[in-house]
């Protein structure tokens, strides 16, 4: 019944391959961007948050995919030539970090007052109670969401296919435009997607154990 | 480091401190000598959290000046005797003098009893990891909690987690320690074991600001006493004196309700 999916197999595996690699680039990259710019607006507050706050209301309000075009049709107008695949790596980034730093950003808002004022206390500086107080507080209750705005963000690498960047999804679309087995190239790519994001989670609940702990 | 005897370790000269219209400390002015171990008490809302909080610049005093062991903490004035903010980095170091007990412990979740300890010395005074582990099993030896110093805070009772956090302030070797309400959030039968490690600190001589709702230990443990009422100190002097004859008719009032409500 899977015979055209699995023929094609090795074509889907490459094409999981740089769906991977558009993952980890755009979002891995784009978690750490999001951590550092959503730690700096919660803790240094002035200029520096407002100029965040404009980047995280102007990125998450407008679909990812129209950045990609964005990018894609208008970068090269303005005479940057930057390539296809980094300008949709480049939206990658700047749209899960316009999420991550909110996650961040409300995480780090979450460890009470009086964990600070302790450390205050005792004399700590404000990077250190940053590193050692508020940072793996702030880890733990953020997990799960960055494990959902992951996923999320693995999904939408899909989309770069729009722009004529090669992915498994695009991968699967042109097996289906030959072969016209749209159900089991669908259902396997499916199933692939599935095994890239299935470990995601098996990580962030192992990353959960290791910052557990009980209030 | 002052080394003039005479200085007095906390000098608190007119503070005052609003939150918004709320005038909380209304011209508060005391001196705290070396050793001295001083009981705050008064009504809810007299201000005597936020005095011990503007005593280590938790809180940020509108006016009037703090110094701790003769150096000003948080406002220095210059030439001109303007109020000058000090850096955050001077205001952490002089902190560091000022160990502080909260009601409510405040210990890191996240981090073992040790570490709770060995944190601050370690990140703030530089101190070797063996020599802060050193010190760490020394003090929770003397609050009578070596057994559990690989726990996690969770698995402590509210007092023994209280006299961890009494420990981890002794840790950086402050010259002052203060302590707010530091039993009012524990069980009936855990207080005694809290208490008995600050009459220890007493005995050793470490000068102490204590507010506290009691009574008793006020009287057994403090030099002197203060009440506070409205931002304001109405009647302050020797504890036996002051909660068997009061000479204010506010302190008489609440020593009554106070007394009344024991009865």
């Amino acid at each position: 019944m899977f015979d055209v999916f699995f023929s094609n197999l090795p074509y889907f595996m490459k094409g999981a391959v740089q769906t991977v690699w558009l993952a980890l680039a755009g979002v891995g990259f784009g978690t750490i961007f999001g951590l550092i710019i959503g730690v700096a607006n919660a803790s240094m507050g002035g200029g520096v948050a407002k100029f965040i706050n404009v980047y995280v209301f102007l990125i998450r309000g407008i679909p990812v995919l129209v950045w990609m075009f964005l990018a894609y049709y208008m970068l090269p107008q303005l005479g940057l030539i930057i390539g296809d695949l980094f300008a949709v790596i480049g939206s990658l980034i700047l749209y899960t970090g316009a999420f991550v730093s909110e996650i961040a950003r409300g995480a780090v808002l979450s460890v009470p007052k009086h964990q600070i004022d302790s450390a205050k206390a005792l004399g700590m500086n404000k990077f250190n109670i940053l590193r050692l107080v508020i940072i793996p507080q702030a880890m733990k209750m953020s997990i799960p969401s960055l494990l959902n705005n992951s996923v999320m963000m693995i999904k939408a690498t899909a989309y770069v296919s729009v722009v004529g960047v090669w992915e498994l999804t695009y991968a699967a679309r042109e097996v289906v435009e030959r072969t016209l087995a749209a159900f089991q190239v669908f259902f396997g790519v499916m199933c692939i997607y599935f095994l890239i994001c299935y470990p995601l989670t098996i990580v962030a609940s192992q990353l959960e154990k290791r910052y557990s702990y009980e209030h | 480091m002052n080394t003039d005897k005479e200085v007095p370790m906390i000098q608190a000269k007119e503070i005052h401190k609003s939150f918004g219209d709320l005038k909380v400390l209304n011209g508060i002015s005391f001196n705290v000598k070396r050793g001295e171990v001083i009981a705050i008490i008064g009504p809810s809302g007299s201000g005597k959290s936020t005095l011990l909080r503007c005593l280590n610049f938790l809180e940020e005093h509108d006016n009037g000046e703090i110094l701790i062991d003769g150096d000003p903490l948080g406002y220095s004035l210059n030439e001109n005797k303007t109020r000058v903010r000090q850096s955050e980095k001077e205001i952490a170091k002089l902190r560091s003098n000022v160990g502080m007990v909260f009601q409510s412990f405040n210990l890191f979740p996240h981090r073992s009893v040790k570490d709770n300890i060995t944190m601050a010395p370690i990140s703030v005074k530089k101190i070797k990891i063996s020599e802060a582990n050193k010190s760490a099993k020394k003090l929770l030896d003397k609050v009578g909690l070596l057994d559990k110093i690989d726990e996690f805070p969770s698995r402590l009772s509210g007092g023994q987690q209280q006299r961890v956090a009494i420990a981890r302030a002794l840790a950086m070797e402050p010259k002052v320690m203060l302590f707010d309400e530091v039993t009012s959030a524990l069980d009936p039968e855990l207080v005694g074991e809290v208490l008995y490690a600050i009459k220890q600190l007493a005995e050793e001589g470490m000068t102490m600001v204590i507010v506290t709702h009691e009574m008793q230990f006020a009287m057994d443990v403090s030099n002197r006493l203060i009440f506070m009422d409205s931002g304001k100190i109405i009647e302050e002097g020797s504890p036996q004196v002051l909660l068997k004859n009061p000479n204010s008719k506010r302190l008489k009032e609440f020593l009554h309700r106070f007394r009344s409500s024991f009865a």
